[in-house]
């Protein structure tokens, strides 16, 4: 229920921003059948239908009772699940943060390419991203990034002559 | 005929066997790493192949693409990331049965049925090359509008449980593909000022971070709970009491990538959810698609590997290129001085032989060599999360950054990973979207082209050729629906009269 009512929530408000752009694209003259707004403006237009349906289905089991049990309505059914993925969520803070901290690990890891180099960032982000999943051995911690970024110069670099920023090699 | 075949014998040497095997292993290679596919792999070998002969470089192109399309299944089954946009529905099925510990077995399955379609579209190719490419050369701007609109209703339905969640998947992904300079006017949409998005979103980096990124996240949540599944790795070859129930299932997904990939412009990707969808309709249990079920993996891998001698159809025959991949290698004919078309025929039937013989060679060392190999493909993930995971990120910011050497790319692949991981949580299918991305400029280009063409007269999607894709499309997505309600008031209808 609550994914599909934030679901329908963001649908309505992209609808809303795709259909405000969409309007100041110019209709150039020959194309004015079916200018550059008009496939935005079929999908804003499906949004809005959809975000609809979606809203108006999760409305209609709270309000007809029939999808519910005796014991519990579907609304209390729903907020009871909403509860056990917080409770699902606030026992394992540690997954959470890691599924925070990988992504941003990846964006770093993308901005310091091109100026420190594919050597050292790929080093310094296999080892963080080894220590977040918790590997704490040394030698794995030293050995692997080595390995890896061999084997992407060898065979990204080298062989296939993908351009990848290279300090070093 | 006696002298063609002389000749084309003549052509075959140890050594241009050889660089057809050296083709395979390197387009399974790059194929099976995500970021990189069997396009990017064409294209840069391409340079490798000026020094050589054109009946070898034909060889040694011919095995990569071959490789190349086969490739992609490996990690879409292990690692739940498509090697390439192809195997995204082997993706549903193989990496369920991979979590079971039956890796091996789903790269068995995928790897037989790969050599199956690429062996009946050989065939198909040999037999029928001038008569199914008198027939794609009548697709025009309205046929390629009907056939995407085909397509994504075919993905919408194969892809989720609820058709609207799926049409909502494929339509975000049509949304995706107007972000960008207009194809039609170069006008910039949704691009926010940014240079970076006036080409638009990359394919390759979307689907890195809707798979790959995506699966990582939710297996990051439950790293240190996991238990360790170990892969059987003891059979691959799937057995014959498999391949016997799998026969219908090979049979109809290779005519149907056959005659998709004949299509210039339409490739591996919308056969493979064609394929499934229709296997998936059609079965006695549908709800079993999508748990790890060999059907699942058999359907799509056959269709996409049949769409290589497809797209080889209107590339000999109209040298007209039937996918990116068969583009580049139009290319290297004439860097070679061959020109391909409706006179190649008479003029140089070896090479139209050659490419027939070579394609052949191509498939039985891909399942040769998909078959020996799968026992360490599926070894890899026996390999400790804790390493295998920062690997495998590794190489999806290397391969998105790779795909077009823009940071920016990376930022998407992340961007998308997020999107990914959410849209699984509330139901809304990724693989959908990433076959709107696919479909989304098809459609759209061809659409205002046909009422550019037509004047704004909408009669021209309603042409004979585009009336049949309407009638499969129909009977693809309504019939099972009708199908599943009547089954369904049946079933009611006779538990009331039990309770009387």
């Amino acid at each position: 229920m609550i994914g599909n009512v934030i679901t329908s929530v963001l649908l309505l408000i992209a609808s809303v921003y795709i259909y405000i752009e969409s309007i100041q694209m110019p209709m150039l003259g020959g194309l004015a059948v079916a200018g550059p707004s008009f496939f935005p403006l079929c999908c804003a237009a499906f949004f809005t239908v959809t975000a609809v349906i979606l809203m108006g289905t999760e409305i209609y089991r709270v309000m007809s009772g029939k999808y519910g049990t005796e014991e519990i309505s579907y609304f209390h059914r729903e907020l009871y699940r909403a509860a056990q993925l917080k409770n699902k969520i606030s026992s394992n803070m540690r997954g959470l943060f890691r599924m925070i901290l990988i992504p941003a690990l990846m964006i770093a890891y993308g901005i310091a390419l091109r100026p420190v180099g594919f050597e050292i960032s790929t080093w310094i982000f296999l080892d963080l991203t080894m220590l977040v999943c918790g590997e704490k051995r040394w030698k794995r911690l030293v050995f692997i990034p080595a390995a890896a970024i061999a084997f992407v110069y060898l065979v990204f670099v080298r062989f296939l002559r993908v351009s990848v920023p290279m300090q070093f090699l | 005929m006696l002298a063609t075949i002389s000749s084309v014998l003549s052509t075959l040497s140890f050594g241009t066997i050889c660089l057809v095997l050296v083709g395979v292993v390197l387009g399974i290679a790059v194929g099976s790493i995500p970021g990189l596919t069997a396009t990017m792999a064409v294209a840069v070998l391409t340079s490798f192949t000026f020094g050589m002969e054109s009946g070898s470089a034909i060889a040694m192109l011919l095995g990569i693409f071959v490789g190349g399309v086969y490739g992609g299944s490996i990690s879409a089954i292990l690692m739940k990331i498509p090697g390439t946009s192809s195997a995204v529905m082997t993706a549903l099925d193989g990496y369920p049965m991979s979590c079971r510990g039956e890796g091996g077995k789903a790269i068995g399955i995928s790897t037989v049925s790969s050599f199956f379609g690429g062996i009946v579209s050989c065939i198909f190719l040999i037999l029928g090359c001038s008569a199914i490419a008198r027939i794609a050369a009548k697709f025009t701007y309205p046929e390629y509008f009907v056939i995407a609109v085909f397509g994504l209703c075919v993905i919408a339905n194969a892809s989720a449980d609820s058709l609207l969640k799926g049409l909502l998947g494929a339509i975000i992904g049509v949304f995706i593909t107007t972000i960008g300079m207009d194809n039609l006017t170069g006008i910039p949409r949704f691009t926010f000022g940014s240079q970076n998005l006036m080409s638009g979103i990359g394919m390759v980096p979307a689907l890195i971070g809707l798979f790959g990124v995506s699966e990582i996240m939710n297996q990051l949540f439950t790293i240190d709970s996991e238990k360790k599944q170990q892969q059987k790795i003891d059979r691959i070859f799937p057995g014959w009491e498999v391949l016997g129930k799998l026969k219908g299932v090979l049979l109809r997904c290779s005519i149907i990538g056959t005659i998709i990939g004949a299509l210039p412009g339409a490739g591996g990707p919308i056969a493979a959810f064609v394929a499934y969808n229709s296997e998936k309709s059609n079965s006695k249990h549908p709800e079993k698609f999508g748990t790890g079920i060999p059907e699942g993996i058999a359907a799509p891998e056959c269709a996409n590997n049949a769409t290589v001698g497809g797209a080889l159809i209107p590339m000999l025959a109209l040298g007209v290129p039937g996918d990116a991949v068969t583009a580049i290698i139009l290319g290297a004919f004439a860097i070679h001085g061959i020109r391909l078309g409706p006179m190649i025929f008479q003029e140089t039937p070896e090479v139209v032989y050659s490419v027939y013989v070579y394609t052949i060679i191509a498939n039985i060392f891909m399942i040769i060599i998909g078959l020996l190999a799968a026992r360490w493909f599926a070894k890899l993930i026996n390999t400790d999360k804790k390493i295998l995971m920062p690997l495998i990120l590794m190489a999806c910011v290397i391969g998105s950054y790779a795909s077009s050497n823009k940071v920016f790319d990376i930022y998407v692949m992340v961007i998308f990973g997020i999107l990914g991981f959410f849209m699984d949580k509330v139901g809304i299918s990724t693989s959908a979207l990433i076959l709107g991305q696919v479909l989304g400029a098809l459609a759209e280009t061809n659409f205002r082209s046909a009422l550019t063409m037509s004047q704004g007269n909408y009669a021209i999607f309603f042409r004979p050729i585009p009336c049949v894709f309407w009638a499969l499309t129909i009977a693809m997505v309504v019939v099972p629906k009708t199908r599943k309600v009547i089954k369904t008031r049946k079933s009611n209808k006779s538990k009331k009269e039990e309770a009387e």
